[in-house]
């Protein structure tokens, strides 16, 4: 039955249908063969699927980045990075990630992550001979970061699900987040060195002059975190302060805007959320089918009889995360595993806030890793490039992030280190 | 054999405890006969989605508090009128009452629920960034509650600033200064571990949060007479069950907030007294105006009455 | 194309047009909405009861109205791998089988759909937080589904239409 249902997903998906109608095709087979809830459940758990505060996140994320691109913030706060950085090999990547991951400490959602800095950033790194396999590779798999770095809605949904501390958690993720960030950077830097791409020369005056011009670009990320930490608005209004935000700047300090273009900006993001929602709701029927069937429940009922030892359990979790991930959003996965992982972990003397890091990082990976991701398709849509070119794209960054992976579940001081005055 | 899908929000609390029970007590009573699944934590949507399903079936039943069912039936706000019941013994001496619980089955009938247990949960709590000790120290307070008139209004009396929000927002907002309080029982402080952000804790011994099994009334016809009667007694066997287990849970709870750190705090006599009279007038106004929602909390009182409380 | 056809083409271009607006104009509104909202409870004002509410269903209607028009332009998030590889005739072909799944799988959830909004009028549901029946954000999904399926069917009898003329080159857009 299940098997029934992953191959018409794999088949209808593999056609090149509208992802969202090959996991609804495979979810209503499931419920058909099942034949167990009525079929107005569809209904309930789309609608369900979207009915979630948190998840306004994508919307405000993905006008904030429209309009950071069209008012020219993006493009002044890049040319500054690129003033700064201009002698490390691979600056400009290196300012794509710093980007993604400067977002992720302003947004909990991977998705309006890859879909702003795409947008500002694609065109520049295929310019500057990055290649567009390469560029969407680096923006796809650097969107991960954002949802281990706190703010994070996977982490907040873990934290109620397993009954652990949230602002324990969000510490928890802020040094595993930065050490993705790192290996990547790295690996950018060397690849970058190793492809003979160009880099730019340092100039002071250029620099400062970089600086005087995106400073009110600057202030933008000062304050959207400032109003966070200050209590001025929620992590999921700060995305609707980051839209006024960018849209005042570019209106009436740079001039560079009408109201009209931000009207336009406004349609480009409705339609862009759109399409990435219809696949969130898509998945939360399909979790949901797989749940009341209790796919994931024999699953970990599996795990358990194997009788594993502490590493040997968390490497399977981390395979069965992976695989998991392929098909669900992180949202839908979480809600569903973390009850019946948890314990099992407990058990094994692992600490739940370290497994807690390891499960949101796993879904992270998941997110970009082929075939299915909710950032590649936010990204073939964003970027206007081939789902092949991505898979091709993303295979390094993949086994940069699965390298992280292993550091940060055999290293559970990374994720814990941090939390030593609190504990 | 047909499937009985058992839905919470919550997880290792009472709720949990009575759908373990029974659970157990349908294995004994009719074995085979159904198989109950459990399903905690939200596992099957967000409350609002899985009290849908239980009206329209596609979940067979729902555990919840009754706050979050009275867009259901209006008359779920009865149980949480500031100031009516003062102590767990009490919402046991009316929902164990045998003539009342009767009632409480079959009175959402009309709605497609039948109403198969009757839990008491736990007191409502002002969780706060501060210490509250006087009822001058609420005043300003924003205070995360539901978007229930019976939480707001009694809040704003107070003079604090009653602020319905998504859960999953309030931890930042209380780390941030965005939210200096919530209203929440102790057992779900505690499960979230809120000790962590915020340690100040004041039983203000305003509303005690009772929690039904609501079950969709056409599935429940569907099944044979015999059933029928051991899904009745079960549910009700479970409810008396984990009253205790329930009561002690909230003890638990409480030293597990102490333990980690955290301090429970109460108004003076005085004040507490001031308080309790002010909530209630302006929760019985809240509800002047529903006749049912008023008939329904009378009876509750009178039932209380006669037991000389 | 028939003169009634031209017309039919103007009409929809014009309610394409509107709704795009619509969608750009809302989504400013959940902006203002937002800011206002959270500026409000940290002035101290009176918290604007039902705000989460009427955010999360103004982008509830907001995807499932932009998921028809993404329909309408074959613009849905999908994996282009095997399309890429294959000829004109095989394309074509793929395309319209897509299209048809399109078709009955949205049509098949906006029927499901429109039988749970009708079930959830008559018991007269409301939300929590605003007190409006949950008729009105639930059906938002039952005529994005409605939609996308239209939008599935009029590609599909285009290319059928396509097929049965001799030259189908370059036709559509
Ligand atoms: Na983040
Ligand atoms: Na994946």
């Amino acid at each position: 039955m299940t098997w029934a249902m992953g191959a018409s997903i794999v088949i209808l998906a593999g056609l090149g249908a509208p992802i969202f109608v090959a996991l609804l095709a495979g979810a209503t087979l499931g419920l058909l063969i099942y034949g167990g809830p009525p079929l107005i459940a569809l209904q309930q758990t789309i609608f369900g699927g979207l009915d979630a505060y948190a998840l306004l996140a994508v919307p405000f994320f993905v006008f904030a980045g429209e309009l950071m691109a069209t008012s020219g913030i993006a493009d002044r706060l890049i040319n500054l990075v690129r003033a700064l950085f201009g002698r490390v090999p691979g600056s400009l990547g290196i300012a794509a990630l710093g980007g993604s991951t400067l977002i992720g400490t302003i947004c909990g959602s991977s998705a309006a992550a890859v879909a702003a800095v795409g947008r500002n950033m694609f065109p520049r790194l295929v310019e500057a001979g990055y290649g567009r396999t390469r560029a969407a590779g680096l923006i796809t798999s650097a969107g991960a970061i954002d949802i281990v770095i706190p703010p994070s809605i996977a982490m907040i949904l873990y934290g109620a699900a397993a009954e652990q501390s949230i602002p324990k958690l969000f510490i928890a993720g802020i040094l595993p987040g930065l050490t993705i960030a790192l290996m990547m950077g790295i690996y950018i830097a060397v690849m970058a060195w190793r492809a003979g791409l160009p880099r730019d020369r340092f100039d002071l005056a250029a620099a400062l002059a970089a600086f005087r011009s995106a400073a009110a670009a600057l202030a933008m990320p000062v304050f959207v975190l400032t109003g966070i930490y200050a209590g001025f608005f929620s992590p999921t209004e700060a995305g609707g302060f980051a839209c006024a935000y960018a849209a005042l700047i570019g209106l009436f300090i740079y001039r560079s805007m009408t109201l009209n273009d931000v009207l336009d900006a406004a349609t480009r993001a409705a339609i862009l959320t759109a399409k990435i929602m219809v696949v969130v709701a898509a998945a939360s029927v399909i979790s949901w089918v797989l749940t009341v069937e209790g796919v994931p429940q024999a699953l970990i009922a599996g795990v358990n009889d194997a009788g594993l030892s502490q590493m040997g359990f968390l490497l399977t979790v981390n395979l069965l995360l992976l695989a998991i991930g392929c098909v669900l959003d992180p949202t839908s996965a979480i809600l569903v595993l973390t009850p019946l992982l948890v314990p099992m972990a407990i058990a094994l003397g692992i600490d739940p806030i370290h497994f807690g890091v390891i499960m949101t990082v796993n879904l992270a990976i998941g997110m970009f890793t082929p075939p299915f991701g909710l950032n590649i398709f936010v990204a073939q849509s964003v970027l206007g490039v081939r789902a092949a070119e991505i898979y091709r794209g993303v295979l390094p960054f993949m086994a940069v992030q699965l390298v992280a992976l292993v550091l940060i579940t055999a290293w559970p001081g990374l994720s814990l280190g941090l939390l030593g005055g609190m504990q | 054999q047909s499937t009985m899908k058992l839905a919470s929000a919550t997880i290792n609390d009472v709720q949990h405890e009575w759908q373990k029970v029974f659970a157990e007590e349908m294995a004994a009573r009719a074995p085979d006969a159904v198989t109950v699944e459990i399903y905690p934590a939200s596992q099957l949507g967000a409350i609002p989605r899985m009290a849908e399903g239980v009206l329209l079936g596609t979940i067979e039943a729902f555990t919840t508090p009754t706050s979050f069912v009275t867009n259901v039936d209006p008359r779920f706000q009865a149980f949480d009128v500031p100031g009516l019941f003062a102590s767990p013994e009490e919402v046991a001496s009316v929902i164990h009452d045998p003539d009342y619980r009767q009632h409480l089955e079959e009175m959402f009938l009309d709605k497609g629920v039948r109403v198969i247990g009757a839990i008491y949960n736990s007191p409502t709590l002002l969780l706060a960034t501060k210490p509250v000790e006087t009822l001058a120290d609420m005043k300003g307070m924003k205070v995360r509650t539901f978007a229930s008139p019976l939480q707001m209004e009694p809040m704003k009396a107070a003079g604090a600033q009653p602020t319905p929000m998504a859960l999953s927002e309030v931890t930042p907002a209380l780390q941030s200064g965005g939210l200096d309080g919530m209203l929440a029982g102790m057992p779900i402080l505690t499960a979230f571990k809120y000790y962590d952000t915020a340690k100040y804790v004041t039983d203000l011994n305003f509303s005690h949060i009772v929690s039904v099994t609501l079950v969709n009334e056409a599935w429940f016809q569907s099944q044979p007479e015999e059933v029928q009667a051991a899904i009745i007694a079960s549910g009700r066997a479970a409810e008396e069950a984990v009253f205790p287990w329930g009561v002690a849970n909230v003890e638990k709870a409480n030293a597990i907030w102490t333990e980690n750190g955290g301090e429970i705090l109460s108004l003076s006599d005085d004040e507490q007294a001031a308080m309790a009279a002010q909530f209630l007038e302006v929760g019985e106004a809240e509800i002047a105006d529903q006749p049912a929602v008023t008939a329904e909390y009378e009876r509750i009182k009178a039932i209380l009455d006669g037991n000389g409380s | 194309m028939t003169r009634r056809g031209q017309l039919l083409g103007r009409i929809e271009a014009r309610i394409v047009a509107l709704v795009r607006r619509v969608l750009g104009l809302g989504l400013i509104a959940m902006v203002l909405l937002n800011v206002a909202n959270a500026a409000g409870r940290y002035g101290g004002l009176p918290t604007l009861t039902g705000a989460d509410e009427a955010l999360v269903y103004g982008m509830i209607w907001i995807v499932m109205l932009g998921a028809i028009l993404a329909a309408r332009s074959r613009d849905h998030l999908t994996i282009d791998l095997l399309p890429d590889h294959l000829g004109t005739h095989a394309a074509a072909f793929v395309r319209m089988l897509t299209d048809a799944a399109t078709l009955a799988v949205c049509a098949f959830v906006a029927w499901h759909s429109w039988s749970f909004v009708e079930r959830i009028g008559a018991i007269g549901q409301t939300s929590m937080g605003l007190g409006i029946p949950m008729v009105i954000p639930h059906f938002a999904i039952t005529l994005g589904f409605a939609g996308m399926a239209l939008m599935a069917a009029v590609l599909l009898v285009a290319d059928l239409a396509a097929l049965r003329q001799p030259a189908p080159r370059g036709e559509r857009a």
